[in-house]
Formats: structure tokens, C-alpha cells, sequence
């Protein structure tokens, strides 16, 4: 019999795989494209981070806020210069050029970090922990849950009763349309990656809290990620939130059965989702 | 006149192990490698749209089918390495009713993930050395002199063969309908392509030849180990190499290598930096000369050749 | 106003259009006559920057030329596109208010809309996508008038709806038809249907202008002619 607790902490993992897949769905949905840079996103945001916090002693918060507010800065650059001149029906050019960009990251952060571990120390908030029924839950994977489900809501919330929200939904459906609205397609494309760069930058973060990443970190991400969105069906953000659950849930148990099996079982979550069920959890008829 | 020059160039390639010593021979040898491997990936990405990021899986599987083969079957590496592609070919072959339910995007990350997969089952497979590998049973086939020279022998082979096999296919009907396809499938279907039958042949061709590139390798490397060979540097240098020569173009793979080995050489001192400037080299390629390196051949050839025509 | 010289569009190397030139006055109507492929929705994309286009285009003397559809807008072009081309995922009110992004001051509002197409008002909160062609056509023109156009290009208005509902459709354009200095441009295959909806027509074939006139007492044989390229036309 599978214990409470591993359920519980295989949920809380979740919470964390599904803000990965959070903003790569958010690309996906909008642009109709693949970012493959998405890992390197989170994992340089974490960097920027640490490297806010360690070198320039700046408290976390504020190393957090800075590397969210330039994680936003970086992926609304790199898709107004580069990756908005690559767009078209086709979506492999856009692919393969975040292909380079995360090749270039990942090794840009090598030569300025080395490929050493490192993790952001948060003092003894890290291990704390709470009863919760009888079952003992560390305060930080909670309160990372939590945040991860109101960042869910959250963006939920923006894009069904905002105008921005509104306008990035037009342009999900048709952006050859939202021109004639006055609307510069371009920018939005911007703000959105922009925004699914933070969230992967948030991810991260929460990645080097609890544990620890390289620069090499970034590629298993991305394919969490991707996991997270095709598990969970493709076409809501809610989808994306039961696939990080799911995947979550399917690693906890695999490693506590077969230690030495590491993300094998999510991967084979992943085929055997596209066998029997290719829509996904919680997706609709979609198109791949 | 033209094919005078290639075939003179083929003989000189042929003849290169009586003139250059160890290290050129090797390098020469990595460079027919990457070429071989650029040319498989190119014909189902570059002609057919089928763009895969798991083609390191294949490359790992192609060396330690050569491995399996040579030590428990005892075959000659000769005879081993090309059946390598074939098994390579194959168990592509047995993953596609599950990754062709994916499309485009879906599909190329979804590659990723099968050669992942395969990667961790290969590390925890003692019949295949687990995650400290094994070494080739085989090595005592060839004299130790000739290792180096057999190699470079069999990565000119396969780099010849890929191109030629690529070119053959691209002159022939079957390549008409792979770009039909990729180029618009609905108008393709509609002409009687069967678009499930083409893209299935172009991309166990190109699993099979990926794997048969990495037994030749994995051959001249006389161990295996599943870091190296399942790295996921191998499809970064594929995918470099092909965007910057050209892809869906016969000389890409060839100028992309020329490209990829200059800067990785030039750059030896320098660390990852040579990651760093291939990575950009290709980004900028797609923005300013979507056809690569090729299509700017292409082009000054075209101006040479008949300076007075105007487009 | 709006003055069209020599208006060529390109869709990559095929050209679609051949240097067309007109011009329509303060407050009429135009109606866009030919066949499928003459170029009519060709011309109006040129007019809104949706594809590669030579020559001038002058909105109340403001040039457009080099405009990225976005600043089009802005200027006061609006589009009705053929297919309607709903934001599916949007509500009707959020499919008039996108409409309304470029701010533009005049008459027209969500409830000025609503009173031309009550429908629309009564269908507010539905997601637009589960509306019939002929709300969908409303949503359409409702969308284009939120912006307030100096402008306004309809496209193909009638086209799959039901004749009482292409009528009904055509019956709203007739009420705000000369209403205000907004510009009119209809799209439109029924010749008799264009001719009676406008003040002016212009017949299109193979990319250029077959035949131009006063809508009112105009020789509906003639512009068949013109229509089907026979000889004589004018």
C-alpha cells in the first residue's frame, strides 16, 4: 500500500511541475509554437538569483523580485528581436532557433557559474515542517503548492477578465485578425513570453530552494514541462495544473519503489498518456 | 568537368591514411561523422518537415547495438557496424505507432523524451555495462594500425552513402511526394500521397543511418559508455551543423560541419564558448539566410556564373 | 474621403490587383462588384495593410501609405472580413469591445450596437463561436463599427446566410447607411443587392477596373457584362 505521505509529497512536487508547464502552455496556446529554451528560462532565472543573493548580499525577496522583473525583461527581448522575425504558419523555425538560444544560455551560465550544484538558502524556513493530520509536510513545498495554484488563478483570472487578458486570448485565436483591432500582434507576443519566462523563472527558483541545479538543469525541466502540458491535455491551463499533479504524484512513487529510476517513470507516463489517452487527462479533442 | 573534380576528391579522401598522421586522420574522421549524421537527420527535417531532437537516442543505440553484437555474437565489427543501423532502424521503427500520434512541435520534443527513456534503460542494464559502460569485444577484428584508418574508412563510407542515398531519394519520385508534403499536406493528400507511409520510410532511413554513423563512432572510440553516448551534445552539433549549412539541402551538412569543426578548433582554448558562438552563428543564420550556408553558395555561384542576369 | 491611386497587392509573387484608382466621397457608399477572384477582397486588404500593396491610399488626406494594419486602425480602418472570422473564444460583448481597442471618439458604443442588433445584446455573454452565421455576421459589423471608422469595409456580408437573414443584415447597413462622413465599402457577388445598397460601384475583373458608375439607374446589364469580361462592356 502506497502511504499518505507520499501521495502528499508527490502532490506538492506537482505543484511545482505544474508551474513548469504553466508558462510553456501559455506559449503553446498563444503562439502556437514550442519554446525549447523554456528549461534554460527557469534555470537562468534561479542564477539570477543566486547570483543576486550571494554576490551582492541582497536579501532573497528582493533577489527573487529582481530575477522574476529580468527574466520578464529577457523573454520579451528575445521575442520581439528574434524569435517574432522566425514566425510563421511553420512553427519549426521558431523551434529550433529557442533550440539555439537555450544552447547559448546553458553555456553562457556555465562560463559565468560553473557546472558546480548550487541552491538558493532560504536559513531554516527550508526545513521546517507542520503536522498536517498526522502527516508531517515541510512548510516550504507547501507554501510553494499554494503559490503555485494561486499563479494558476491567478493567470486564470487575467485572462478571462482583463483587457490584456482579453487581447492575448483574440490573438491565441486569430492573430492575423488582431491587427485590424489596433492591436500590435508583435507585442503581445513579447508580453507573453515575457510572462512565461518569469513563470519559469519562479519555478526555478523554487527548484534551487529545494534542492539544487547546474546550468545543466534546464533541459529535464523543459521536458517536465512538456510532459506536464501533454499529460495534462492541451487547450486549458487547468489541464497543465492536473498533468504537474499527475507527474508529480508518478515521480514521488517511483522513486521511493525504484530509487535509482529518475525521471524514467514520468517519461513513460508520458507514452502510455499517448497510447491510451492522447488527448490528456483533462483535454478536449486537440490538435498536435 | 564536374564529375572529374569528384571523383578526384573521393580519391584523394580515400587515399588521405598514407599521408596524414594520427590526429588529422581522427579529426577527418569526427568530421565524416558529423556529416553522416547531419545528411540522416536533414532528410526527414530539412526534406520532410519531420523534425526529431532524439536523434542522440539513435546514435547510442547504433553503438551499443555494434557493442552487443561483437561481443555476444562474436560478428566481425565489419559485418556488425551496418547491421547496427539495420537493429537502429527497427527499433525506431517500434516506436512510431505511439510518437506519430504527435505532430510537428509535439513530435520533436516528444523524440527527446524517447531517447531519454532509452538512455536511463541503458544505464540500468548490466548485460550492457549499466551506467559504466563496456568495452568493444570486437577491437581484436582489425590490427591495431589499421583501427584509425578502418574507421575513417567507414565514416567516408557512410558519409558518401548518406549523400548519395539522400541524393538518389531527392532526384526520385519518392522525394517529390516528401516535399510535397512537407510543403503543404491537405494539396499532397489530394494527389494520392500517402503522407503515413513516406514519413514512416524517411525516418527509419534516418534512424537507420544515424545508428549505423554511431556504431562507426563507437568503433573507433573502443568503449562505450551511456553519457557519452546518449549526450545530448550530439543532436545540439547535428541540429548547428544542418541549420547553418542548410537545411533540406545536399551541401549543408557539408558546410555546416566545415563551419562547426573551424569554430570548435579555433575556439579549443576557450572552453564552451565555441557552444556559445555556434549557437549564435545558427540564430543568426535563420534570421539573415534562412538557407544557410547553401543557399549563399548558391547564390555567389549564380553571380559567377552568369553575371548579367538579373531576377 | 478616401482616394486610391494606382493600388496594386501581392500575395509573394502572384499579384492580385493592377493599379486601381478611385475615390469614394464624405459619407457614400461604394459597392465592390466582380467575380471570385477579380480582387475585391484583394483591394480591401490592401486598403487595411493585410498584404503587400503599391500605390497611394489617402484616408480624409491622411496618407496610409507603409502603414502597419495596427496604425490603419488606429487612422480609422475597419474590416467586416469574409468569414467573419470571429474571435471564437471571446463573448460577443468582448468580440465588440475588442472592436472599441483603438478608443476612437463618434457615435458608436456597445449600446448604439446593440440597438442596430438587438440580438447581439440579448447574446452578450455567450462565447461568440456558438452563434449562428447571421449573429456572427452582426458580431462582425458590430465589431467594425465599435472602432468608429472614417472607413468601413464590409466583405462579403451576405455570403452563407440565409436570404431573411442576408436581408435582415442588409436592411441594419440601410438604416446607418449616409448617417455620418464614415466611408462605406460593401463587398458584395449580388449584383442587384450591390447596386441597391450603394451610391456608387466599381466592377472588378482579373485585378482591374472593368466598369465604374452612379449606382442609381445603373445599367444592370451592362455591369454583367463588365462582370463576366464579355466585350463591350462600357
Amino acid at each position: 500500500m502506497i502511504a499518505v505521505d507520499v501521495i502528499i509529497s508527490g502532490l506538492l512536487l506537482g505543484g511545482l511541475y505544474a508551474l513548469f508547464g504553466l508558462g510553456l502552455s501559455l506559449i503553446f496556446g498563444v503562439m502556437k509554437i514550442a519554446n525549447i529554451a523554456h528549461g534554460e528560462f527557469a534555470i537562468g532565472g534561479a542564477f539570477l538569483a543566486i547570483a543576486t543573493a550571494l554576490f551582492m548580499g541582497a536579501p532573497i525577496w528582493i533577489a527573487v523580485m529582481l530575477a522574476l522583473v529580468l527574466s520578464f525583461g529577457i523573454g520579451f527581448a528575445l521575442q520581439l528581436t528574434l524569435i517574432n522575425r522566425v514566425m510563421s504558419d511553420d512553427p519549426m523555425p521558431a523551434l529550433l532557433m529557442t533550440f539555439g538560444l537555450s544552447i547559448v544560455i546553458q553555456n553562457l551560465l556555465v562560463e559565468l557559474f560553473g557546472a558546480d550544484n548550487r541552491s538558493l538558502d532560504i536559513g531554516p524556513l527550508a526545513t521546517a515542517g507542520v503536522d498536517l493530520g498526522g502527516v508531517s509536510v515541510g512548510v516550504l513545498p507547501l507554501a510553494m503548492f499554494a503559490l503555485a495554484i494561486g499563479l494558476f488563478a491567478t493567470l486564470h483570472w487575467v485572462l478571462k477578465h482583463t483587457k490584456a487578458g482579453r487581447n492575448v486570448r483574440a490573438t491565441s485565436d486569430d492573430p492575423d485578425m488582431v491587427g485590424m483591432m489596433g492591436l500590435d500582434r508583435a507585442r503581445i507576443f513579447a508580453l507573453v513570453m515575457g510572462i512565461s519566462a518569469a513563470l519559469a523563472a519562479l519555478a526555478g527558483i523554487m527548484l534551487a530552494m529545494r534542492g539544487s541545479i547546474t546550468p545543466f538543469s534546464g533541459a529535464e525541466r523543459l521536458l517536465i514541462a512538456f510532459e506536464v502540458i501533454v499529460i495534462g491535455g492541451l487547450g486549458s491551463i487547468w489541464g497543465s495544473l492536473l498533468g504537474g499533479l499527475a507527474l508529480g504524484v508518478v515521480h514521488v512513487i517511483a522513486l521511493r519503489l525504484d530509487p535509482s529510476s529518475g525521471p524514467l517513470y514520468g517519461h513513460l507516463l508520458l507514452l502510455a498518456i499517448l497510447l491510451l489517452r492522447p488527448e490528456g487527462l483533462a483535454g478536449r479533442v486537440a490538435q498536435r | 568537368m564536374n564529375r572529374i573534380a569528384l571523383l578526384a576528391a573521393t580519391a584523394l579522401l580515400i587515399a588521405l591514411p598514407f599521408f596524414a598522421d594520427r590526429g588529422n586522420l581522427f579529426l577527418a574522421m569526427e568530421i565524416l561523422v558529423i556529416i553522416a549524421l547531419s545528411q540522416a537527420w536533414n532528410l526527414p527535417a530539412g526534406y520532410g518537415g519531420l523534425l526529431s531532437l532524439g536523434h542522440h537516442g539513435f546514435i547510442g543505440l547504433g553503438g551499443y547495438a555494434l557493442y552487443a553484437l561483437s561481443r555476444d555474437l562474436g560478428l566481425h565489427v565489419l559485418i556488425a557496424i551496418p547491421l547496427a543501423g539495420v537493429i537502429t532502424g527497427l527499433l525506431a521503427l517500434a516506436v512510431t505507432p505511439i510518437l506519430f500520434r504527435l505532430r510537428a512541435v509535439y513530435f520533436a520534443v516528444g523524440m527527446w523524451v524517447v531517447a531519454e527513456i532509452v538512455r536511463i534503460l541503458v544505464m540500468r542494464t548490466d548485460w550492457l555495462g549499466g551506467a559504466s559502460g563496456m568495452p568493444l569485444a570486437g577491437a581484436r577484428d582489425i590490427p591495431r594500425a589499421w583501427m584509425l584508418p578502418t574507421a575513417y574508412w567507414l565514416a567516408l563510407a557512410t558519409a558518401l552513402g548518406a549523400t548519395l542515398l539522400v541524393w538518389a531519394l531527392m532526384r526520385s519520385n519518392f522525394g517529390l511526394r516528401l516535399k510535397a508534403l512537407r510543403d503543404d499536406e491537405i494539396a499532397a493528400r489530394s494527389i494520392g500521397v500517402a503522407p503515413h507511409r513516406v514519413r514512416l520510410t524517411v525516418f527509419v532511413l534516418s534512424a537507420g543511418l544515424t545508428g549505423m554513423a554511431g556504431a562507426v563512432s563507437y568503433f573507433s572510440a573502443l568503449f562505450i559508455t551511456p553519457l557519452g553516448a546518449f549526450d545530448i551534445g550530439w543532436i545540439v552539433t547535428i541540429v548547428f551543423v544542418t541549420i547553418i549549412g542548410g537545411m533540406g539541402r545536399l551541401s549543408g551538412p557539408f558546410l555546416g560541419a566545415a563551419l562547426y569543426f573551424i569554430l570548435r578548433e579555433g575556439l579549443a582554448d576557450f572552453g564552451n564558448w565555441y557552444l556559445i558562438a555556434l549557437g549564435s552563428a545558427a540564430v543568426t543564420v535563420m534570421l539573415v539566410l534562412p538557407g544557410g550556408l547553401a543557399s549563399l553558395a548558391d547564390r555567389l555561384f549564380s553571380i559567377f556564373a552568369k553575371p548579367k542576369e538579373q531576377t | 474621403m478616401l482616394e486610391a491611386r494606382e493600388l496594386s497587392a501581392f500575395y509573394g509573387d502572384f499579384q492580385a490587383l493592377f493599379d486601381v484608382s478611385f475615390s469614394v466621397a464624405q459619407g457614400e457608399t461604394l459597392a465592390l462588384i466582380g467575380a471570385n477572384g477579380a480582387g475585391k477582397t484583394s483591394l480591401l486588404h490592401s486598403l487595411c495593410g493585410l498584404c503587400t500593396a503599391s500605390g497611394v491610399v489617402r484616408v480624409g488626406g491622411t496618407d496610409l501609405t507603409g502603414l502597419t494594419p495596427a496604425q490603419r486602425a488606429a487612422l480609422g480602418v475597419a474590416l467586416s472580413p469574409e468569414g467573419r472570422r470571429m474571435f471564437a473564444s471571446l463573448t460577443v460583448r468582448e468580440n465588440l469591445e475588442i472592436g472599441a481597442n483603438t478608443a476612437r471618439p463618434g457615435p458608436w458604443s456597445l449600446s448604439s450596437v446593440t440597438d442596430l442588433f438587438p440580438i447581439l445584446g440579448e447574446f452578450a455573454d455567450r462565447p461568440a463561436r456558438l452563434l449562428s452565421g447571421g449573429q456572427q455576421q452582426m458580431v462582425a459589423i458590430g465589431r467594425a463599427l465599435m472602432a468608429n471608422p472614417a472607413l468601413l469595409l464590409l466583405d462579403e456580408v451576405s455570403l452563407g446566410l440565409a436570404p431573411v437573414v442576408a436581408q435582415e443584415v442588409m436592411a441594419a447597413l440601410g438604416q446607418i447607411r449616409g448617417e455620418s462622413a464614415m466611408v462605406t465599402i460593401l463587398v458584395e457577388q449580388d449584383i442587384r443587392r450591390a447596386v441597391g445598397a450603394s451610391d456608387r460601384f466599381l466592377c472588378l475583373l482579373e485585378g482591374r477596373v472593368a466598369l465604374t458608375g452612379q449606382s442609381e439607374g445603373a445599367d444592370l446589364d451592362a455591369i454583367g457584362r463588365a462582370y463576366f469580361g464579355e466585350e463591350n462592356a462600357a
